[in-house]
């Protein structure tokens, strides 16, 4: 008896997760054109050795797997990226936005940390996309990234840092008001 | 809840919308597998490398996965029916350990000119700039033509009028010599994990690392310290 898995055709999968995959990378990477260039770099290999990855538990956590290792393994025309046109990065869009377009300070709010996290590199990114963003435990996220639970919280702490949302950065509203 | 876990959940899911049409990356997917595939090709008659047997059952799979033509479609992915195209390519109901080795396809028609264009670094994008530029149709059914017609330019030495995406010359470019030793290291059947564990066995400081040397190693008809 064939497993149900064993039936899902790349096509099928494609068809299925390739919006959940592309959001991902959008969120991974913080740059569309690399996010695209991400999940068609690991498609195009994925349906090359379909068989194999379609045998796997979970195709869809391998494939989410390889657009990982992908990004953080890009190196081609990684410096051709990094020399856009104006506007045409996230962040120059969400810069141009100048966080006025939407009056909503939640929104402005997100903006603005989106810009910021540009500023991080690839790993502290990863970290905080697998911890906030799949909502992943740092174990699994140490598994992931091939090193140690405390190396993954050191990136988070560090990246944290850098957005200034450590505690210690953090609006302390509450502290106020109590006092 | 952690107010800096909100801020960092809104701000990944408020950009979520930025993701790149799906229709428009799975049509690049599948331009990309055909490079694949006549890379691979193109390694294995250069360097006389021995394909993997799943490499060979995945790409003789490539004709029932790809997907339908253009009416068929209408610009929208699809999904295919339950039974593929090609019956005779149909994975064994036992579900082997290692796949049996089938029949390689037809060869494609005009391959050395895909594989000119290909391997000069062209991709679709460029075939799709080169289809404006010499008054060509973009449709997906005839971007095929423009990459025939620039491979055989290429062949003839001629220069196209368009510059390759995938530009050997750029700065921080993979090297060509790199890039065959990590395409030789996925054509064998090794993916990442397999790159991690050589890795560590070999001291490399990261997996990419060991996808180059693994990769020179295969080239040189020599065999990996571990099964794909």
């Amino acid at each position: 008896m064939r497993g149900v898995l064993w039936d899902v055709t790349f096509e099928q999968f494609a068809v299925a997760r390739l919006p959940s995959l592309l959001r991902y990378a959008v969120v991974l990477t913080g740059d569309r054109d690399l996010a695209q260039d991400v999940v068609q770099e690991v498609l195009a290999r994925a349906q090359v050795k379909w068989r194999r990855i379609s045998d796997a538990d979970s195709p869809e956590a391998y494939v989410r797997r390889m657009v990982l290792n992908e990004y953080l393994s890009w190196r081609r025309s990684w410096a051709v990226r990094n020399v856009h046109a104006v506007g045409e990065r996230l962040v120059d869009i969400d810069d141009a936005r100048g966080g006025v377009r939407d009056p909503a300070q939640g929104v402005v709010d997100a903006d603005a940390l989106w810009n910021r996290l540009a500023t991080l590199g690839r790993k502290q990114r990863a970290v905080l996309v697998l911890r906030y963003y799949e909502q992943m435990e740092d174990s699994a996220i140490a598994d992931l990234l091939n090193c140690s639970p405390a190396t993954v919280r050191s990136h988070a702490s560090r990246a944290l840092k850098t957005l200034r949302l450590s505690p210690e950065f953090a609006p302390r509203v509450h502290a106020k008001e109590a006092s | 809840m952690n107010h800096n876990e909100d801020r960092l959940r809104e701000a990944f899911e408020s950009h979520e919308h930025l993701a790149p049409d799906s229709a428009a990356v799975y049509a690049r997917v599948q331009e990309l597998s055909k490079a694949y595939v006549w890379r691979r090709r193109g390694a294995q008659a250069a360097g006389g490398i021995v394909l993997g047997a799943g490499l060979i059952a995945g790409v003789a799979n490539l004709p029932a996965i790809l997907p339908a033509g253009p009416a068929d479609n209408s610009g929208a992915m699809v999904a295919p029916a339950a039974a593929p195209a090609v019956p005779s390519v149909e994975p064994s109901p036992s579900r082997p350990a290692k796949p049996p080795i089938e029949r390689s396809p037809e060869p494609y028609p005009n391959q050395k000119q895909y594989d000119a264009y290909f391997n000069a670094g062209y991709d679709y994008d460029d075939a799709l700039k080169l289809a404006k530029k010499w008054k060509m149709s973009t449709a997906d059914d005839n971007i095929g033509d423009v990459k025939v017609r620039a491979g055989q330019w290429l062949i003839d030495g001629k220069k196209l009028p368009v510059r390759p995406s995938n530009d050997p010359d750029d700065v921080d470019i993979v090297t060509p010599k790199e890039e065959q030793q990590v395409n030789a290291f996925f054509e064998a059947g090794y993916d990442y994990d397999d790159a991690v564990k050589l890795a560590k066995m070999w001291k490399k400081p990261t997996p990419y690392e060991a996808k180059i040397a693994g990769g020179k190693k295969i080239l040189a008809g020599e065999t990996l310290p571990i099964r794909p």
